[in-house]
């Protein structure tokens, strides 16, 4: 009797904890960055905000509209002329978001926020 | 007794799991999958996996797998150093047909040609870069230029190049040389390009 008792509550606990778990997955995994990059429409310095337009899986066309979130990553990635390192063939300078333009080739990394695209990262790739 | 000691047992097991899952690495951005490798046509893969960065693999070496978040690196102004990969006027680029990386036939020539190069400079590392047109997810196109670059280094091994000569790397979509939306710009952008490092 007592044997069935510790056995079903540790069965309990077990399950408790596979639930938290796969809760605290689904979490992590519902927060992970995602990686876009395409063309800007339009930069928005007030609202700290960007346009871009991207294709994207079934080479759909798609607009998307970011904010940039608190401490955000801005730079500018050029092909390093002397790189020592491979993963490192091309130099990132920081930039502001006066110095993104529309017509920039970017790559951002985002975060939805409720409905909103929150971009960690917007790394300008080239320029014309 | 026992259910004491059960429920120490459960206590334990459950911090544990706690430990676990707070260690849980950051949201990370998956390796993306490469496409099958039975035919040089792609198809896009049924989950969304991120990469943060290009991945890169020496041959015959497999990719790293641990990729870290782009960080920007201020320039500071350090002496390059006397030998490293740089663009080699010789090493052309070859160019891939849409969502695919089996070698064009009009690459061969250009291929053949590059490999003259390597074997008269058999000091030389190579490094060779996938590259992709914009259409496709970021992921997507890592993996397809992943394959790009392995079937380029493929087809110069092939010629008689080393293969621990070469060093493959895949930037995706993300290092285009233009950005319209057009097919003659698109097919610029689906490439292989080639760096050296002569040692």
């Amino acid at each position: 009797m007592k044997d069935r008792k510790d056995l079903r509550s540790t069965s309990l606990l077990a399950v408790g904890v596979s639930i938290l778990s796969l809760f605290v997955w689904a979490s992590a995994v519902a927060t992970a960055a995602e990686r876009h990059s395409g063309r800007v429409v339009a930069v928005d310095a007030a609202t700290r905000t960007l346009v871009i337009d991207e294709i994207g899986a079934n080479a759909k066309e798609q607009r998307l509209r970011l904010r940039l979130a608190p401490g955000a990553q801005l730079v500018m990635s050029e092909r390093d002329e002397h790189p020592e390192d491979l993963q490192r063939a091309f130099k990132e300078v920081p930039i502001g978001l006066s110095d993104v333009n529309p017509g920039d080739f970017v790559v951002v990394e985002l975060v939805k926020a409720g409905k909103e695209n929150l971009a960690d990262l917007v790394m300008v790739t080239l320029r014309r | 007794m026992m259910c004491g000691k059960s429920r120490r047992a459960g206590f334990a097991l459950l911090i544990l799991a706690l430990i676990l899952v707070g260690c849980a690495k950051r949201p990370q951005l998956v390796q993306a999958q490469a496409p099958a490798p039975t035919g040089a046509a792609v198809t896009e893969p049924a989950a969304p996996v991120v990469s943060p960065q290009p991945s890169v693999s020496r041959a015959p070496e497999p990719p790293p797998t641990s990729p870290t978040p782009a960080v920007p690196t201020p320039a500071v102004p350090t002496p390059p150093p006397a030998k490293e990969f740089a663009e080699v006027v010789a090493l052309q680029d070859i160019y891939f047909d849409f969502d695919r990386y089996d070698i064009r036939p009009d690459a061969v020539s250009t291929l053949a040609a590059n490999v003259d190069w390597m074997k008269s400079n058999p000091g030389a590392l190579i490094l060779i870069e996938g590259h992709c047109d914009e259409r496709g997810t970021n992921e997507y196109n890592l993996a397809l230029g992943d394959r790009r670059a392995k079937s380029t280094m493929d087809s110069l091994v092939a010629q008689g190049v080393a293969a621990d000569r070469i060093t493959i790397i895949s930037y995706g979509e993300e290092r285009p040389v233009c950005a319209e939306h057009t097919e003659s710009c698109w097919s610029r952008n689906r490439r292989a390009h080639f760096l050296a490092k002569v040692r």
